[in-house]
């Protein structure tokens, strides 16, 4: 289980975090979805024992992660800048981690590579950005971390490969009772894969929670009425947005989809129908209500 | 531990280069550059004779060069540079991820403890950095043994290999730690700099000031305490003498290096990286270090250039403020910041100020101290000597004492305006007083000029108390460890001990020891004695002649010198002892009858048996003109008129450059000018009349101004 | 045997579910047949395992499948009860949909002409 207990951060005077907290329980796979310079890679950072929090800790089944070799024996932290020792090879980063890590699978790592087409015995610094990547998931997997935190790590796979990922994300997490934090702006991606999912915005965790209840919370109708104003009827409820088109009422409701209908049908109307909204669209309401550039 | 093994020798192998670079390097800088030496050594003992091969003389050479690194490899200072250099140099190849931000979250996000992690570390420096260079090193006397020059290799190269190690480690603590505290490769590099040299620059510069005003203030004062406490220059001497000097402090500091460099580290945010101070809770106390360091050296070199009391004080504070403007600036990298902080700039100016005000108005009263002879339980004098050295000796008398602090107020009182150092005409006399709590107070430096000194009848009697004091006298006897090479002649042989003469009145060629040399026919300038008895001899009554010289034997003009070093406990030491005219029983010791015959010769009696016209000249200038060597004309001269009378003169008076050793008579503007008549110099001009006025002659052509050897006569006698 | 419509905005357990009923009521999915391993299908489908799990626990909620300790999920035998059942909501959606038209004007020779078409003769 992993759990963050009120974790700040501050870089001089900026605040890169602000009293972030998170339990998680294992095997899921928790989608960090935030705008530029919110905070996430701070946030895994922090998870994984590389930064000191000013104040707040990070747990790893009970255990303090900071300065903790056996806490990060079982940290995977992808980063969004692929770092890797200096002018090594596939072959070299092997060495590396079989030098730190207890649990690296050199036949694993090996088996990996010719999955995703990984030459061993390139320069990595030579590769492409998005090989790259690939290059850091394969070495992440051959650890058989228990926790696996990738930063835009998706972002920089071509859809053929975050396939591939995804597959053997899978696999991996029914083997070994992984869990995953996705952290990233691709929230269709995130939406699809993810059980849980939070939003981080300026260091604060707005929300967090099961894919289910994030998307619940808003919902949008099309409601045709005869007579009576649909605003009258949700009195009581924030309603986000209301457009007309003619007598076509498109509402957005901060509301559960159920109560939203139920109200409107008590006016029996001619026409009603539930739009149900993606997370992103659910992610641009919530940044808009803290008023985040419309 | 297992794991921890792994990662050691796996991080031992990417700084494989590292190890080879060591190897290399160490290797270059000694037994390679030694080759050439051991070429010549071999050389030098193929063509040995039987006689060289007994002078022991000889020997110790040939074991001075083979088993001294430092003569044999590069000199002293790239040695000392190029392992500390290495050293620091390994440290920043071993601690490099601490100025990349990414390397170093990555190795942040390692599962090692900060403090496994930097023990790992060093452990890596000691098998790739250390040890290379250990083995390069140890090829040296495995060299030396293969070209057979065991019988010349003694523990010193031992010793001295480690000092190079020693040095090495030091490179490497303090680029450690640099290291540790900095995220930027420039700001480390700056930071091994200050550290490794800073504070004693400063203090130069600061002793600089203080001599600008403090005029009784000595000549070494901060040396003296750099050579006990500065590491880096403890390490520096003891490589090369390492039975003078203690590496103490360097090890002291070492050890020092390490801990903070531990601390650093533990502590250092991880991405502290790229940023020029990695600990922020630093950054004020660095930029107060670095300008007030900035302001004490731009003082000092504007003090320097232009002179002027204006120009340090600008100097001083404009650097400071300047100084805390650019590491403000290195911090933020924002010029608006860089200003936001500047009242602390000026403080540091203002706090330079007050510092160079403190010298100014002398606040401690450092000139004003007048020693109280009662109170104090000794006084130790050091001051120039005939030699050009220091004679050392402590007073503890009550009348000793009293002169000694009549001297002192002497020289506070001469001194007072007058801006002196280094000046070879002005007399440099440092005296030490202790109390009662064993507590040392400040030495004194002299800053008058021998004439006046020479004029004052208070001076010349205080003088005299010393100078005819037993414990002047232990204290020549002490310093030159007579009773030691007595005592050391029982258990030793006698090569062990030389003693040298060499000439030391009336300049190169016709009188002096050159003739002494010709005349007895020795070859070279060691007495060379092998018989113990001769050697002893000669100790035992030079002790008796210091013992019984007074004041008036020491106002005489040495004949010769000699001098007399060996081994005692095995550290070598050496000496110097002026040999007078007086001194019959020494004389008759060293060369017999005939040496004291000589003596007499050259102390005047020359004049009599060779063809030599000698005037009396007289100047209008003052002796003080005369003695700084102010161009004079001549006013009044006349001629000796029989050899005795010349004799006489010449015996009456005493070398010019001599005039400053603060025991020497009161000198009067009168000087001695001999003419050797038998000259074959080619400016001399030959076939002259014997009753020419040569000094005119010498007024009227420059060229001849340096034909005659010339004398203050003494006035006082 | 199952697929995704990524422009289906429904969640995809849901998506499984619904599928799952179907291929049952049209008899496409046997009684007593072995579902695919929650392994294999997100390996196939390259979807989170547990979003697979939650699918099969909602089926086995509404009775569609059982689930069998170390065996692995299966189609329930009583596939009659809810062909039967999915028949039954058939009719309302036709009813409902009868309904609507009504509204709109459409008459019962309309109707009637429609279950022609369908079911012949």
């Amino acid at each position: 289980m992993i759990k963050a207990e009120s974790i700040t951060k501050c870089f001089g005077r900026k605040v890169a975090l602000d009293r972030v907290s998170l339990t998680l329980d294992d095997g899921h796979i928790f989608g960090l979805v935030g705008t530029n310079g919110a905070g996430k890679s701070t946030f895994l950072r922090v998870l994984t024992g590389i930064l000191k929090a000013d104040s707040g800790n990070a747990f790893l089944n009970g255990q303090g992660v900071y300065e903790n070799p056996s806490a990060k024996q079982q940290i995977c932290y992808v980063s969004d800048e692929p770092a890797f020792v200096t002018g090594a090879t596939l072959s070299d980063m092997d060495h590396f981690q079989a030098a730190y890590y207890a649990a690296h699978d050199s036949a694993r790592l090996r088996e990996l590579c010719e999955f995703f087409s990984l030459p061993m015995n390139e320069r990595i610094s030579s590769f492409s950005k998005g090989t790259q990547k690939r290059a850091q998931i394969v070495l992440a997997l051959s650890r058989h971390p228990r926790l696996l935190l990738c930063d835009e790590t998706f972002d920089g796979l071509d859809p053929v490969m975050r396939e591939s990922f995804k597959r053997v994300l899978g696999e991996v997490m029914l083997d070994e009772q992984m869990t995953t934090i996705l952290a990233g702006h691709s929230l269709q991606e995130m939406e699809n894969i993810c059980d849980s999912v939070g939003f981080l915005h300026e260091g604060k965790l707005l929300t967090s929670g099961d894919m289910d209840h994030i998307l619940s919370r808003f919902c949008k109708v099309q409601v045709v009425l005869e007579n009576g104003e649909p605003n009258a009827l949700l009195n009581g409820l924030t309603v986000i947005s209301d457009r007309r088109q003619g007598r076509l009422s498109i509402l957005t409701v901060r509301a559960d989809e159920a109560e939203v209908q139920e109200r409107l049908k008590a006016a029996s109307p001619q026409y009603l129908e539930a739009i149900p909204l993606s997370l992103e669209e659910v992610f641009i309401l919530e940044m808009e209500e803290q008023g985040y550039a419309k | 531990m297992q794991n921890k093994k792994r990662s050691v020798f796996y991080m031992a192998r990417r700084h494989a280069v590292l190890a080879l670079v060591m190897f290399a390097a160490a290797f270059f800088m000694v037994p390679f550059h030694a080759l050439t030496v051991f070429d010549t050594v071999r050389g030098a003992i193929r063509a040995a004779d039987a006689d060289s091969a007994a002078n022991p003389y000889w020997t110790r050479n040939i074991t001075a060069m083979v088993s001294n690194i430092v003569e044999a490899g590069f000199n002293q200072e790239i040695l000392t540079f190029g392992f500390a250099g290495l050293g620091f140099f390994s440290a920043v190849i071993l601690f490099k991820h601490l100025f990349s931000r990414k390397q170093a979250l990555m190795i942040a996000s390692l599962p090692l403890r900060r403090q496994t992690d930097f023990l790992e570390r060093v452990a890596v420096y000691f098998l790739t950095g250390l040890l290379p260079a250990a083995l390069g090193l140890l090829l040296y006397p495995l060299i030396a043994l293969a070209g057979g020059l065991a019988p010349y290799m003694t523990g010193k190269i031992a010793v001295q290999i480690l000092m190079l190690l020693m040095i090495h480690l030091y490179g490497f603590t303090l680029g450690a730690f640099c290291a540790s505290i900095t995220g930027q490769v420039w700001a480390c590099a700056a930071g091994a700099l200050f550290l490794g040299g800073g504070f004693e620059f400063a203090a130069n510069c600061w002793q600089r000031v203080a001599w600008h005003y403090l005029y009784t203030m000595p000549v070494e004062v901060v040396m003296p305490i750099i050579r006990r406490w500065s590491p880096a220059f403890s390490l520096y001497k003891a490589l090369r003498q390492p039975e003078l000097f203690s590496p103490l402090a360097g090890i002291v500091c070492t050890a020092v290096f390490v801990v903070l460099a531990y601390l650093a580290y533990t502590r250092r945010a991880a991405e502290g990286a790229e940023h020029p101070i990695a600990i922020k809770a630093l950054e004020m106390p660095l930029s107060v270090i670095v300008s007030l360091f900035a302001g004490s050296i731009t003082g000092y070199i504007f003090m320097t250039f232009f002179g002027k009391e204006a120009a340090l004080l600008i100097a001083a504070a404009g650097g400071a403020v300047v100084g805390w403007i650019m590491v403000q600036l290195a911090f933020t990298l924002d010029f608006r910041q860089a200003f936001r902080r500047l009242p602390a700039g000026f403080a540091c100016g203002v706090l330079l100020l007050i510092c160079v005000f403190g010298f100014r108005f002398d606040i401690f009263g450092y000139e004003r101290y007048a020693p109280d002879p009662q109170k104090l339980t000794a006084v130790t004098v050091q001051s120039g000597n005939v030699m050009g050295g220091n004679e050392n000796y402590t007073l503890k008398q009550p009348d000793t004492k009293a002169a000694a602090c009549t001297l002192a107020g002497m020289l506070r009182d001469a001194a007072t305006g007058r801006r002196v150092y280094h000046d070879p005409v002005y007399p440099e006399m440092n005296l030490t007083f202790t109390s009662g709590h064993g507590e040392v107070r400040r030495a004194y430096a002299g800053g008058a000029s021998s004439a006046e000194m020479h004029g004052m009848t208070a001076w010349q009697a205080a003088v005299n108390t010393l100078l005819n004091s037993d414990e002047y006298r232990q204290g020549r006897i002490q310093t030159g460890c007579l009773d030691e090479y007595l005592a050391a002649l029982d258990t030793d042989a006698a090569g062990n001990i030389y003693i040298y003469g060499w000439e030391q009145i009336y300049g190169s060629g016709g009188n002096g020891w050159e003739s002494y040399k010709t005349a007895s026919g020795r070859q070279n300038d060691a007495f060379n004695y092998r018989n113990t008895d001769q050697i002893r001899k000669v100790i035992e009554s030079l002790k008796a002649a210091i013992q019984r010289r007074t004041l008036s034997s020491l106002q005489q003009d040495p004949v010769f010198v000699i001098h007399i070093s060996g081994r005692i406990n095995n550290v070598y030491k050496d000496s110097s002892f002026a040999v007078y005219p007086d001194d019959y029983e020494l004389l008759r010791a060293l060369g017999g009858e005939e040496l004291i015959e000589m003596a007499g010769l050259l102390s005047g009696g020359f004049a009599e048996v060779t063809d030599c016209a000698v005037y009396r000249v007289s100047f209008d200038a003052s002796v003080t003109d005369l003695i700084e060597g102010k161009i004079c004309s001549p006013q009044k001269w006349m001629r000796a008129s029989t050899k005795d009378e010349a004799k006489e003169w010449i015996r009456a008076s005493i070398k010019t450059n001599d005039a400053d050793i603060y025991y020497y008579p009161a000198v009067g503007n009168e000087e001695i000018w001999i003419f050797d008549l038998n000259d074959q110099s080619e400016q001399i001009p030959g076939n002259l009349d014997p009753d020419t006025d040569l000094v005119q002659l010498v007024m009227e052509q420059q060229e001849l101004w340096y034909w005659p050897a010339k004398r203050f006569v003494s006035k006082a006698r | 045997m199952f697929f995704i419509n990524s422009r289906d905005k429904t969640p995809i357990y849901e998506q499984l579910c619904r599928q799952a009923r179907e291929q049952i009521a049209l008899g496409v999915l046997k009684p007593g047949e072995p579902l695919p391993s929650v392994r294999s299908l997100s390996t196939e489908l390259g979807i989170n395992p547990n979003t697979i799990q939650r699918a099969y626990r909602m089926m086995e909620d509404e009775g569609l499948t059982v689930s069998i300790p170390g065996k692995g999920n299966f189609v329930t035998e009583d596939t009659d009860a809810l062909q039967q059942d999915h028949r039954a909501k058939q009719c309302e959606t036709v009813r409902r949909e009868l309904a609507a038209l009504k509204k709109l004007g459409g008459t019962k020779s309309d109707v009637l002409q429609l279950v022609d078409e369908v079911y012949g003769g």
